[in-house]
């Protein structure tokens, strides 16, 4: 579950849209950081493919492959060459009135809810040779807080209409949501570098710093949205993580 | 002055130079506060107490004095000891040793709060290290004057330095278990309901009675009964659940069976490596019966807590540790390795089948006040369940306090003892007070929660404006730093008053947040 979560952080972390003829698949490449109480962990990298009604994103062993056309996903383990099979669906699904109340689990896992704003700060820089600017996002909740402060650049040969409505969007949380559709930047950029603060409410804040590495248009590798043949499906989460 | 003179003083100063670089290590009390002396002096001590029993607590534990070490204060300061691989914010203490292993201080953090010996604390092993990461004992530790309102037993001196060193060795024992045992299951998060709560408290009372059963069949007998009881309790979790409470039972149980045995050991004949001038508050285990005193009278007072699942671990697995030592000797040879629990050995070694467990529910209602028992659980978790519901019904406007960046965890004074669900406390009555240094935290009588360890949460059912413009709350201080800071301020609602040195306050649409920043007047 972390790791999806991470591919979530990513998807958001590398938002933005000029219109661009769709001559090849775009193709990003981006390395993160994570440190936490005083330490960094190794860069982890990932990559993400985009073709229209198509993607492929890559972070550390795990793939998911979205397939509009045959509305579904394929989420991927390389470890355990196992993958679990999801459809698309445009908004999460509500909670199920029908699920019960477990008294015995309550309380004890705190999800927080965030309340979001943006700021554009109006910061300008130079990252990795592209033209940046910042946008600050803050999400308030009881218990918890996080801020991500994005550095968004237009000047890359990607489609980012595509990008965004095919890959950062349907990543979004609800309570996100509606900042992106009211910052701009947001939408119609690419996010060279994010570095996130998640205050947590017990415990020392985690920070992660997401780097765009590679933007193109290119040729993709044969095969990179369609399952692969040594792949079975799992029956469930547990054998899919191989626990 | 004369040319000689001058060579003869630049020969003594070269001496002086060259005498502290190759003399001995500086003694730590030479150059650190009392209370880090008297720690360094704790874990020497702690080693010395292994050194000579360790091995006998437990074949093959052996490692202890390779696990780092790393102390919180509520002053900010921490100090590490012994790891190899410190993160950037620790800085080495020179020439200060403790056998051989490195001090490190972080004082980026500290605040002129003046800590008076003695402290005591708690924590646990975790990860960490900058370049390589390694198990390290990390404990948050305060002067024993601040949790004054803390229950303490009579029987061992409070703050004595002796509890700290068995709570040191009962967290290297957990460093030595992840060598030979991995968890599989995670710590066990799961609430009480009333059957659970009346077994529980079978499990415990047969475990007494096994205890001090004066024959072997007599302790095997209600060994019998135990398992009876865990069995008839376990109706209501998940497999998962149950395998969670097994695997505490067996870290936790063990720990604090380490330290049993440690005192038991110790009656045989102990030498202790430091005295009264190294440490005031320690007096040499002079008196160690109390201290093995104290897990029994802990089993006795913990196993009726109806809310309660996950904290009776430490003394139901300690227990099992302890009858199955003295049942069937031998039985720690390889038990971590085998992944066994605790229970699964006593099933083991006392032969005993499924259905001869599940006979044996029959006998308990002769044995056990079950009638009386499920009558006092069934009132309590009534009350809890109440409580939770009434709390998740009240809406209005939330207010949330945060105490997080005081560092302190919160220790709330009421007139009721609240309603535990998760980390959830439900207090109906409302909360009397927090203090913390100079945060003075005042509640009305209305329903509160703390949550999370740091947080309180209120929610304004009526939201009658307090101030101008309507909102239910009024703020007075004395300076404003920023947008949303303010110094020496006074947050009042209808539901609490708080007072603070220094506050941020947030008010949006969801919420109206206030974080305590500061602790001390000053700072």
């Amino acid at each position: 579950m972390r790791r999806l979560a991470l591919i979530l952080i990513l998807a958001v972390s590398f938002s933005v849209g000029l219109v661009l003829p769709s001559a090849a698949d775009d193709h990003i490449a981006g390395s993160m950081k994570r440190t936490y109480m005083g330490r960094t962990f190794p860069p982890q990298t990932s990559e993400v493919w985009i073709a229209d009604g198509k993607s492929s994103v890559r972070d550390g062993v795990v793939t998911i492959i979205t397939r509009n056309d045959l509305g579904k996903k394929w989420i991927l383990n390389q470890r355990t060459k196992k993958y679990l099979e999801e459809s698309i669906s445009p908004q999460p699904a509500p909670p199920s009135k029908t699920e019960k109340f477990r008294i015995q689990e309550y309380g004890w896992d705190y999800e927080p809810v965030y309340e979001w704003s943006a700021k554009e700060t109006g910061e300008i820089a130079e990252i990795n040779g592209l033209k940046c600017i910042k946008v600050l996002l803050a999400g308030e909740a009881d218990y918890a807080s996080e801020t991500r402060e994005i550095w968004i650049s237009k000047d890359v040969p990607i489609d980012l209409k595509r990008y965004y409505s095919q890959f950062v969007e349907p990543g979004l949380e609800p309570a996100i949501r509606g900042v992106y559709r009211s910052v701009s930047a947001l939408r119609n950029g690419l996010a060279v570098k994010t570095i996130t603060t998640q205050e947590r409410p017990i415990g020392n804040p985690f920070v992660w710093e997401n780097v765009l590495t590679k933007a193109e248009k290119s040729e993709p590798p044969a095969g990179i949205y369609e399952l692969p043949g040594d792949y079975t499906k799992a029956k469930n989460r547990d054998e899919w993580a191989g626990r | 002055m004369s040319i000689k003179s001058k060579r003869l003083k630049v020969l003594s100063f070269g001496l002086l130079l060259l005498g502290l670089a190759i003399g001995p290590v500086i003694r730590a009390q030479e150059t650190l506060p009392d209370y880090l002396r008297i720690e360094l002096k704790r874990l020497e001590e702690t080693w010395n107490v292994l050194d000579q029993f360790a091995g006998r607590v437990w074949p093959g534990w052996k490692s202890y004095r390779d696990v780092p070490f790393l102390f919180e204060y509520p002053n900010g300061v921490r100090m590490l000891v012994g790891h190899p691989s410190p993160t950037d914010e620790f800085v080495l203490v020179p020439g200060v040793e403790v056998q051989g292993k490195k001090v490190y201080l972080d004082r980026k953090n500290e605040i002129p709060l003046v800590l008076k010996p003695p402290i005591t604390g708690g924590g646990g092993p975790i990860n960490i290290g900058k370049e390589k990461p390694i198990q390290t004992v990390w404990l948050r530790l305060a002067p024993l004057g601040d949790r004054s309102q803390e229950k303490s037993d009579s029987k061992t001196v409070p703050g004595a330095s002796e509890g700290q060193i068995l709570l040191n060795i009962h967290e290297l024992f957990h460093v030595f278990q992840r060598g030979v045992y991995q968890y599989r299951f995670g710590n066990l998060q799961y609430n009480t309901d009333a059957n659970y709560a009346l077994y529980s408290e079978v499990e415990g009372l047969a475990l007494e009675k096994a205890y001090l059963a004066q024959d072997e069949s007599a302790a095997k007998e209600a060994l019998k009964d135990f398992l009876a009881a865990r069995r008839l309790k376990r109706t209501s979790m998940t497999e998962l659940e149950q395998n969670q409470e097994s695997e505490d039972d067996l870290m936790e149980g063990t720990a604090v069976y380490s330290t049993t045995m440690t005192l038991e050991l110790m009656k045989t004949g102990y030498k202790p490596a430091i005295g009264k001038a190294d440490d005031p508050f320690f007096f040499g285990f002079a008196d160690i019966q109390p201290y093995i005193e104290k897990e029994l009278d802990a089993l006795k007072s913990g196993r009726g807590d109806s809310m309660e699942a996950k904290g009776k671990c430490y003394q139901y697995g300690c227990f099992q540790a302890l009858l199955l030592t003295r049942l069937f000797p031998g039985w720690q040879e390889g038990f971590f390795q085998s992944k066994s629990f605790l229970n699964g050995k006593l099933l083991e070694k006392l032969g005993l089948s499924a259905d001869d467990v599940a006979a044996g529910a029959e006998p308990l209602k002769a044995r056990y006040p079950l009638t009386e028992l499920k009558a006092k659980h069934d009132e309590i978790i009534k009350r809890r369940d109440e409580a939770l519901r009434m709390i998740l019904e009240r809406k209005g406007r939330t207010y949330i306090v945060s105490f997080k960046p005081t560092g302190e965890y919160l220790a709330p004074k009421s007139k009721e003892r609240p309603y535990r669900v998760g980390l959830i406390n439900i207090f109906p009555d409302g909360i009397e007070s927090i203090d913390i240094r100079d945060v003075h935290f005042a509640g009305s009588r209305t329903p509160t929660v703390e949550d999370q360890l740091y947080y309180v949460k209120w929610v304004d059912t009526e939201n009658k404006p307090l101030a101008p413009g309507g909102k239910g709350y009024a703020l007075t201080y004395s300076r404003k730093e920023g947008e949303d800071i303010y110094c020496d301020a006074e947050f009042k609602t209808a539901g609490f008053n708080l007072k603070a040195p220094k506050i941020r306050v947030q008010d949006s649409k969801a919420r109206v947040k206030v974080t305590v920043l500061s602790k001390l007047k000053g700072n």
